[in-house]
């Protein structure tokens, strides 16, 4: 155990990486490739997220200004939709909400034999 | 915000006596603060949102009889109040993506690139620490390592991070080293076992391959089966549905529309009532589905249209009434299991598609399309 112990002693590791002029330039090539690349997927997600919020804002105005259902007063529909009773609650967030992402599908992707 | 600023906020707004504060808080409002108002505000009951809309949009729908006189000036009102929206309710349901999303070209080089440096700065494999001597795990792992050219890391390809080529990590054009399909089949084929239980080498023709996990194209992706939920595995499906579309909106050219699930907000229900009723009417109950929240994500105006054609004022009347206007609302459902079944549905629908973005924009109509597209995920 001790030898084992002993391989992460600073004299056998690895040296420090080295490069040449040219090595260290491609390094440098790749590592601002790969943080411009972060930088785009970044922007798509806000601007991807800045549309769904405009979408819902834009929405809710219009519902806001809408008349009805019926003899409703203006508005009605708004007020109501911007009630939080219970959706925080327990049972607010199914647990099958909670299914992560995977690279492969199971056995069987979907069941659609599910019955209520 | 403190909440000292917030009290503040709150007093201000009682002792302004706006027409900006809600109805609710002006009846309930001190009798001293309603008798020095000079506006005759307790006599017109006017809510919040309508103060709002006088000053901002004058084309949509106005009051009708609860409107104080100031507003009542206003020109527009008229043509305004004739305009009467037939409110609806529908449901996006949407199944979320199954998988991650495939990597492109650029990030699997240069995660391989990073495994590589990774190499390089690590201390050096100490098979000693985790297989015994003389062991058949022992053995199976000198025979892998053999096979990999004396490299520790499965998934680098033939590069030695330790002798006096470390520098040369580079791949060759057209290499497949760094793509992931490349990259299973090295450890399929690394995670066979290369001993038997009797601890003889197992000849190569005799190997037992090991179980592939399932591709990410699906048997209904290669059919192009667009009523099952188990395509598209990495996109976001949307539910649509083809309704006939009532006489009043024939044009002539189709007789039927694919659309979300939507049905009219009756007048005791919220909007999230009524799109979980829109669904179960329309696509049965045998899906286990979710509402997100209760606002709406999108929304969609039919605007009402200007007939030029009929001279006769109760012909174009009739033609109005006819071409009815309509909002719809959509709220944001997720399904979790289950599947859309069309019998019995109460909406006159014939059939379903489970689509993608890309795919609705070809089937709905623009307008629609157009109206909804910003609630989609980006993939």
């Amino acid at each position: 155990m001790l030898s084992h112990m002993a391989a992460l002693t600073p004299r056998r590791l690895p040296a420090p990486l080295r490069m040449g002029r040219n090595r260290h330039l491609r390094h440098w090539t790749i590592h601002r490739a790969w943080l411009l690349f972060r930088r785009r997927q970044r922007e798509a997600r806000e601007s991807r997220l800045m549309l769904q919020h405009q979408s819902m804002e834009s929405a809710c105005e219009a519902l806001r200004l809408t008349e009805g259902p019926g003899t409703r007063d203006q508005g009605y529909l708004y007020r109501v939709a911007m009630e939080k009773k219970g959706v925080y609650g327990h049972h607010g967030i199914p647990i099958e909400y909670a299914r992560a992402q995977v690279d492969t599908p199971p056995r069987v992707p979907w069941n659609h034999d599910w019955k209520a | 915000m403190s909440a000292s600023s917030r009290g503040g906020s709150a007093v201000s707004a009682l002792l302004r006596n706006s027409p900006r504060v809600c109805s609710q808080c002006r009846a309930s409002q001190p009798p001293y603060l309603s008798a020095s108002s000079s506006s005759p505000l307790s006599a017109a009951r006017r809510f919040y949102v309508q103060g709002a809309t006088s000053a901002s949009s004058p084309e949509t729908t106005l009051p009708s009889s609860s409107s104080s006189s100031s507003l009542e000036s206003s020109p527009t009102d008229a043509a305004a109040a004739a305009t009467r929206y037939r409110i609806r309710a529908g449901v996006i349901l949407t199944r979320p993506p199954l998988l991650t999303r495939e990597l492109t070209p650029f990030e699997s080089s240069f995660f391989l690139y990073q495994k590589r440096l990774n190499e390089r700065l690590t201390p050096k494999f100490r098979p000693k620490l985790y297989f015994k001597t003389d062991t058949a795990a022992q053995l199976d792992w000198r025979i892998k390592l053999k096979e990999r050219h004396g490299v520790a890391a499965k998934d680098i390809g033939r590069y030695n991070p330790r002798g006096r080529t470390a520098w040369n990590d580079e791949l060759l054009v057209g290499s497949r080293t760094s793509s992931p399909e490349e990259m299973y089949d090295r450890l399929l084929h690394d995670a066979q076992s290369r001993i038997s239980e009797d601890g003889e080498v197992i000849p190569v023709d005799e190997l037992v391959p090991v179980e592939r996990p399932m591709p990410r194209r699906t048997e209904a992706d290669e059919k192009h089966d667009v009523r099952r939920l188990d395509r598209a595995l990495d996109r976001t499906l949307y539910l649509v549905v083809k309704r006939q579309l009532p006489p009043r909106l024939l044009d002539g050219k189709q007789s039927t529309v694919w659309v979300f699930p939507t049905a009219d907000v009756l007048t005791h229900e919220a909007l999230h009532e009524t799109a979980a009723r829109a669904l179960a009417e329309s696509a049965g109950v045998n899906m286990n589905t979710w509402i997100v929240g209760r606002v709406p994500v999108a929304h969609y105006v039919r605007a009402p249209r200007i007939t030029h054609k009929d001279e006769d004022l109760s012909l174009s009347r009739q033609m109005q009434q006819q071409n009815r206007t309509e909002k719809v609302f959509f709220l944001k459902g997720r399904i979790m299991a289950g599947q859309a079944n069309l019998a019995g549905n109460l909406h006159g629908l014939t059939d379903f598609q489970w689509l993608t973005s890309d795919e609705l924009k070809d089937v709905v109509f623009p307008d629609y399309y157009k109206s909804v597209e910003n609630m989609f995920d980006a993939r």
